[in-house]
């Protein structure tokens, strides 16, 4: 079983466990880092890049369609393509934005005065432009906006020409992409390096403090780069960063799609309030406590709220509150946010919570079933008194199905003492609850051995190493670059597999700074 | 920007009065054809989990396995299957296909049905694989797209608004519309716009013509000039990928800038009291019902006003209480309804709702066929040179893609409307399913459909998607997929 599932793991994930290096270069062990290109912005970068670049207006709620998540994430490059409808989303958003700028210049930043003319529209595109393209503007780009500026200054007055200004800054292609200019040597430039980590750690725009130490020339050698990614480390919008990781990670959506009967406790309250429950689990606990995977996994600290109380049995607080959870309770696969948005309305999924393990902790990747196959939700069967176990292992049962659910199920099924809501049970269906379970050739009794066996896991901190590592450079290209992978997997390990202290570690590797994309547009 | 709950645009100049005026097609130097009729036009309507056959099909005891077409106007209301029955009163212009199959979804070995439906029912082809999701995107361009990039090759006039995509997805974001990515590289699924204000402001980008043109607005086209040349500078100095990149980008943004150009002051048949609400500001089903309507005015307006020729109108799951079920319509009631489940006991149930799901969908239909009916044209009225095409990604609940269920309402300039039609099993299986027999058979192709569908739009092609496909058979010859589906076309 268990060389069947490290098959599976190397047909699936390829470079994963791949040699060390490039076996072609004598020159470098590492071989070249690979280029990852220019990176449109994704939404979320977006959006938290027109929040920062703007921190006194109240964007308004700007549509735009949504980024392709083909590697589980959202800021894939090779995905994040312009498409008819985004150009024109852009354009209105820009056109929004800019109407904004135009009543009130202190928006953008700026000082001057209209009665200023040409001067204040100067002002405008180097204190907008600048923080806009992330690093100063060239002379034929201030040229270009001054030309703008002016044209429509003449036609249609000092309003108008601002307006139009701003809205070619904000569709412009320095701004909605991330272009790198790189410096000499073809190593990136400090500015490159600026966003690259604000980017990583923010998931938005570099701020003034990281914008002056660019331009001081002081993102150039790791301990001034290390310097930096200790401040934005402490800054509250390092958490923005993680949770957009972890978001997209741990699937946390999930839990906005389910169905449950309300006879359960199940409302649209309690929804809004698991997923409340687990962000506070992940802020607090694994973020800002420094936690580890061990954390993550196996913390019996959580945080129940009015609506939460009743699926672990406790009495409901007034407000949300931190607890130390019952015995029967450890980490976030425990808690009643994965095990209900794992679920289907009436009974658990094991299917679903196992391919959440394999998926995310394990990198396992199983694909799609074959056609054809019965996908129906086992239900009850008259005059067959059935466990939800007993269930699944009757309609997966044939050879054609076992060929992955003989994987997936054993590794679901350890979370059968937790029904569809997550809460604990003893019996299901009249009978006893079997919670143990297997992966590859070692067994589990109950959910607490799985989750022991994954927080000691050498290939569950790969894992989440190389996830993370796939979110860092923004496409599957991050866990190519073997000796970036192995230096990060190896320092995550030895720091007991602390989540930011693996950001930090990317953040300050020689490879993920010195992987200079294409150089140009200055 | 305030708007939230909006009913925009209440007093509109032509206003309501304008829907009766005659369609604006054609304008001067159109390329509209040889005779200088009004063109075709395709609305894409797309649901998903198929349909029950025993609530869709009217093969009235004829033998499933013959090919032969009977004409429907002579059936009554209570005749029409519970599934099309809303459309009765369109019987005469409309076209029900029965007996086709997904050849090329069924010859992928990978994915579940669904997945390969997404990618091959409108593309012709089958699913790009990748490594981590394996089903998530076509290898082709889906039909909308083809069709819209050749009639842009023929008509000077037409701009990157030929093709429209709409939707309105809460639960799922399945979506078979495909179109081609930056140079070289792969088919990407298109965006949709699931906003009727978005699609009005893209319709007509000065307002309605109630007030006078704005000053910023007017100068657009120009920004975006300078924006397009920015595109150039930046995208010189790049890898030839990352180049590609920009230029797809810049080319998009001319895109627009044209089609500004060429549609300011446009207030043609305007629509008015369009609902566009946010999620959560109202319930579900009234959001959906009412963005559903908005969307028929404006899949009215553009194709009445010469702006497209395509639209996409993409659903995904409506309420489930609103067709007589509770909970995941999906789970509880789709895949139960699948005839290999006869014995689960929700089957019947499950039929019920699925049923009444397909009835619900070809309500709405019916509300379009309505609309575009009563826009008079120089040979019928706007129905009859447009074709709604109502499909799904699978056949039924059992992800099965033989006997795929077609409808098409209007068109009837171009295809022999008013008759149901039946095609035989004829085609060997072409499915890798060590399970399933080297000499069964499966329906004619779908791709035959789509290249039909092609050739009544004006675009000269035998192929749409794949041209062949293997049958499992070893030794048969390949499948041909090209030319149009026979008896069709007029």
């Amino acid at each position: 079983m268990h060389s069947r599932v490290m098959a599976m793991l190397a047909f699936a994930l390829g470079g994963c466990w791949g040699s060390i290096g490039d076996p072609g270069n004598t020159e470098d062990p590492c071989g070249a880092i690979p280029e990852v290109g220019i990176r449109r912005l994704s939404h979320t970068e977006y959006r938290n890049t027109v929040r920062d670049l703007f921190p006194t207006m109240t964007v308004p709620d700007l549509q735009l369609a949504p980024d392709p998540t083909p590697h589980g994430f959202d800021n894939d490059a090779e995905s994040l393509q312009a498409a008819p409808l985004l150009v024109n989303q852009y354009n209105a958003a820009a056109v929004t934005l800019a109407d904004e700028v135009a009543r009130d210049l202190d928006l953008a930043g700026v000082t001057c005065q209209p009665a200023q003319g040409s001067a204040c529209g100067r002002e405008l595109i180097l204190t907008l432009g600048t923080r806009a393209f992330r690093r100063p503007l060239g002379q034929t780009e201030i040229a270009a906006f001054q030309s703008v500026f002016d044209r429509y200054l003449a036609t249609n007055g000092f309003s108008a020409a601002a307006e139009l200004t701003t809205q070619a800054i904000l569709q412009a292609p320095q701004f909605l992409y991330r272009v790198e200019t790189g410096a000499e040597g073809g190593t990136s430039s400090n500015y490159d390096v600026a966003s690259r980590l604000s980017y990583l750690l923010w998931s938005t725009m570099p701020d003034q403090a990281l914008f002056d130490a660019a331009g001081r020339g002081e993102l150039t050698t790791p301990a001034d780069v290390a310097t930096q990614v200790d401040r934005m480390l402490a800054d509250p919008r390092a958490l923005d960063g993680f949770m957009n990781f972890t978001r997209q990670w741990l699937e946390l959506a999930r839990i906005d799609r389910v169905t449950k009967p309300m006879a359960g406790g199940w409302s649209e309250d309690v929804r809004t309030a698991l997923g409340e429950e687990a962000k506070r689990f992940l802020n607090e606990v694994v973020f800002r406590r420094g936690g580890t995977l061990s954390d993550f996994l196996l913390s019996n600290k959580a945080f129940i709220g009015p609506d939460t109380a009743q699926f672990y049995g406790l009495p409901a607080p007034a407000d949300w509150t931190e607890v130390t959870m019952p015995p029967d309770r450890r980490g976030f696969l425990m808690q009643a946010q994965f095990l209900s948005a794992n679920g289907h309305p009436d009974n658990p999924s094991p299917v679903l919570r196992g391919l959440f393990v394999l998926r995310n902790l394990l990198c396992v990747e199983l694909g799609s079933p074959p056609a054809g196959v019965n996908m129906t939700i086992p239900g009850p069967v008259a005059g067959m008194p059935l466990t939800n176990r007993n269930n699944y292992d009757r309609v997966t049962g044939a050879e054609l199905c076992q060929t992955c659910h003989s994987v997936i199920n054993p590794v679901g099924f350890v979370f059968e003492q937790y029904d569809t809501f997550g809460k604990l049970r003893m019996t299901d269906n009249g009978l006893p609850v079997d919670p143990s379970g297997m992966f590859g050739t070692t067994t589990f009794a109950g959910p607490h051995e799985l989750l022991d066996y994954l927080a000691s896991s050498e290939e569950v901190h790969k894992c989440v190493t190389d996830k993370f590592l796939t979110f860092a450079i923004g496409g599957a290209e991050g866990s190519k670059d073997t000796c970036l992978a192995r230096d990060v997997q190896d320092e995550f390990v030895a720091t007991g597999g602390s989540l930011t202290q693996l950001m930090k570690s990317i953040a300050t590797h020689p490879r993920y700074l010195g992987s200079a994309a294409s150089k140009g547009a200055n | 920007m305030t708007l939230r709950r909006r009913r925009f645009l209440q007093a509109a100049g032509l206003g309501a009065g304008s829907l009766m005026l005659p369609s604006l097609w054609s304008r001067k130097g159109a390329s509209a054809g040889p005779t200088n009729l009004p063109p075709a036009r395709l609305v894409i309507c797309y649901t998903e989990h198929g349909v029950v056959h025993e609530g869709w099909g009217m093969r009235r005891g004829m033998p499933d396995n013959t090919r032969w077409d009977y004409a429907l106007g002579p059936l009554t209301q209570a005749e029409f299957s519970p599934s099309l029955r809303p459309l009765w009163r369109h019987r005469n212009k409309m076209a029900v296909i029965d007996g086709l199959s997904l050849a090329t979804a069924i010859s992928d070995p990978y994915g579940d049905g669904h997945a390969k439906g997404w990618c091959s029912s409108l593309t012709g082809g089958i699913a790009r694989e990748t490594i981590e999701s394996v089903k998530s995107n076509a290898a082709k361009p889906s039909i909308d797209q083809v069709i819209g990039k050749a009639l842009r090759a023929q008509d000077p006039f037409l701009t990157d608004l030929v093709t429209q995509e709409f939707g309105i997805f809460q639960y799922n974001f399945h979506a078979a519309i495909y179109g081609e990515g930056a140079a070289g590289g792969p088919v990407v699924r298109m965006p949709h716009l699931e906003q009727p204000k978005g699609a009005f402001d893209r319709l007509f980008p000065n307002g309605d013509g109630t007030a006078p043109p704005d000053p910023v607005r007017v100068a657009q086209p120009d920004v975006l000039a300078e924006v397009a040349t920015m595109y150039d500078q930046v995208a010189g100095r790049l890898s030839t990928r990352d180049r590609q990149k920009l230029e797809q980008h810049r080319d998009l943004v001319r895109d627009m800038e044209s089609r500004l150009r060429r549609l300011a002051g446009n207030v043609c048949a305007a629509p008015t009291n369009l609902a566009d609400y946010y999620w959560g500001e109202v319930p579900y089903p009234q959001r959906f019902d009412e963005h559903t309507d908005s969307f028929w005015q404006l899949t009215r307006a553009a194709l009445q006003c010469g702006i497209s020729r395509v639209v996409s109108m993409q659903w995904g799951q409506l309420d489930v209480a609103t067709i007589g079920g509770t909970g995941d319509l999906h789970h509880n009631y789709a895949h139960p309804s699948d005839p290999n489940q006869s014995m689960d006991p929700q089957h019947a149930m499950a039929k019920t709702v699925m049923t009444n799901y397909t009835a619900k969908y070809a309500d709405y239909i019916a509300k379009l066929a309505d609309l575009l009916d009563s826009i008079p044209e120089e040979n019928g009225t706007l129905l009859d040179n447009t074709m709604i095409l109502m499909v799904s990604e699978i056949s039924h609940g059992g992800h099965d893609h033989d006997r795929w269920p077609i409808t098409i309402i209007g068109g009837g300039n171009f295809l022999r409307t008013g008759r149901y039609f039946n095609y035989e099993k004829e085609t060997l299986t072409t499915t890798t399913a060590s399970w399933v027999n080297n000499d069964t058979k499966i329906g004619m192709p779908h791709n035959h459909l789509l290249v039909a569908i092609a050739q009544a739009m004006g675009v000269q092609t035998d192929v749409i998607g794949d041209a062949t496909v293997r049958p499992k058979k070893p030794g048969a010859p390949a499948i041909s997929l090209s030319g149009p589906l026979p008896g069709l076309l007029l």
